[in-house]
């Protein structure tokens, strides 16, 4: 749609500007570009700057880009389900004081900041009132993320006594991002009769989302066996077998 | 990028682009008059006038008009805006994409943070998108890594939290105010 000039010189309202531009005079798709272009911080310190702007900034939209960038190669569908069951639980500990995890009583506080001595409250009300994101944002699952405050499943590649031949296995396992090192913190599940593993430090290149939808003590039963060619890269899983951990059958014993 | 060489679209730094492109000779130049809201007259090649979309439909309109209006633009970020058009012209008529984005980061770095901000709207009412692009890129450049007040205090917007909340914002963004730069 075209429109003529003295058309658009009656449309804009920018013409009283005499008193100093704010940039929350500017036209909302202008504003819209310039937050695009911020990082996450950035897009964090913006949203303190005030409320009109805290409502922008808080947007799926703008973090999606964010979340796909940083966290996308990593996060897969069961870290999802896991935030999710996270919100669930939250949720659930609304009514009861005494139960609520610490870093989601802050995360609460951020988002809901006149309302989360209210549990109770109806979001939507309360979003509308203060112009806050819902809980479950992308943002706040991104800060959650970036804070470390959320042990996220995905898969660890194998460093084992740095053998080559077990560098391409990996282990189901929980993560903590630390910003600070911009390396990870690792929880490995008990198996059997071994115990919970720990290992920090763990940099990006080791972690990927796991390659299909499986609990990790499930098999996963592949479709596409019959389309295997040769020169196919397979996967083998060594799950469903809680006496060991998986991955580790063939390392002789005495590498422990 | 190091078969610049081979590519006879891209024009090496000994061999810049002369600052007058051929155009300007080749073509009559029809000069166009524009008012700003604080009534400052302005003349300007017709092809710098056709780089603001808004003008150009004006024209398409009305063209025996000798005289536009712009209501909404004062002189400063006018001039500043004309200048910018002007140049980005030497670009269209000899392109050079690397003197081109060296011209554009210079003409950002020497302005104020006010001219900046003032320049955005202009930009805007006026519909010159490469200079929007500029703009808002060097505003969030601006911005990037300053504490909430810097900017506050850069788009000059009043904090409108109470102190709870500006408190709890302050504790749950805490990594992002962190390592910040002096104001």
């Amino acid at each position: 749609m075209r429109l003529s000039a003295s058309a658009r010189a009656e449309k804009s309202s920018l013409d009283d500007e005499a008193g100093g531009m704010s940039v929350l005079d500017l036209p909302e798709l202008v504003l819209e570009c310039i937050l695009e272009r911020l990082p996450p911080a950035e897009l964090c310190s913006m949203a303190g700057v005030c409320t009109s702007l805290r409502e922008r900034c808080v947007s799926d939209h703008l973090w999606e880009k964010h979340m796909k960038q940083k966290w996308g190669r990593v996060i897969g569908p069961a870290a999802y389900r896991e935030w999710q069951r996270h919100l669930a639980s939250r949720k659930d500990l609304g009514s009861c004081k005494q139960g609520k995890p610490k870093w989601f009583m802050r995360l609460l506080s951020m988002f809901w900041p006149s309302s989360w001595s209210t549990p109770k409250a109806d979001p939507i009300n309360n979003s509308k009132q203060r112009s806050s994101p819902p809980v479950n944002s992308i943002m706040s699952w991104y800060l959650a993320l970036e804070t470390g405050k959320f042990w996220f499943p995905a898969q660890v590649f194998n460093r084992e006594n740095g053998d080559v031949g077990f560098m391409l296995s990996c282990y189901d396992a929980s993560l903590s991002y630390d910003q600070g090192t911009d390396a990870f913190q690792v929880r490995y599940p008990s198996h059997g009769r071994r115990a919970i593993a720990t290992e920090s430090g763990v940099p990006w290149e080791r972690l990927r989302a796991p390659p299909f939808d499986t609990s990790p003590h499930d098999l996963h039963i592949s479709d596409c066996l019959n389309d295997v060619r040769p020169g196919d890269h397979i996967e083998i899983q060594w799950r469903k077998n809680k006496e060991f951990p998986y991955g580790l059958f063939s390392i002789p014993e005495t590498c422990y | 990028m190091s078969s610049s060489t081979d590519s006879p679209t891209l024009t090496t730094e000994t061999t810049q682009l002369s600052p007058q492109p051929d155009t300007e000779t080749a073509k009559p130049t029809k000069k166009i008059t524009l008012k700003s809201s604080d009534n400052q007259i302005f003349e300007v090649e017709e092809s710098v006038a056709m780089e603001f979309a808004t003008v150009k439909s004006f024209f398409e309109d009305s063209p025996s008009t000798d005289t536009v209006p712009l209501p909404n633009v004062t002189a400063k970020p006018l001039s500043q805006v004309i200048e910018f058009c002007k140049e980005q012209i030497k670009f269209k008529a000899n392109p050079d994409e690397a003197q081109k984005k060296k011209y554009n980061a210079e003409f950002v770095t020497e302005k104020s943070d006010k001219d900046l901000v003032d320049m955005i709207p202009v930009a805007n009412y006026l519909e010159i998108k490469d200079l929007l692009d500029v703009l808002n890129q060097a505003v969030a450049d601006r911005i990037e890594n300053k504490s909430v007040e810097y900017v506050r205090s850069f788009f000059g917007i009043d904090n409108d939290f109470t102190a709870e909340e500006e408190a709890a914002l302050r504790r749950e963004h805490a990594w992002a105010y962190e390592g910040v730069d002096e104001d």
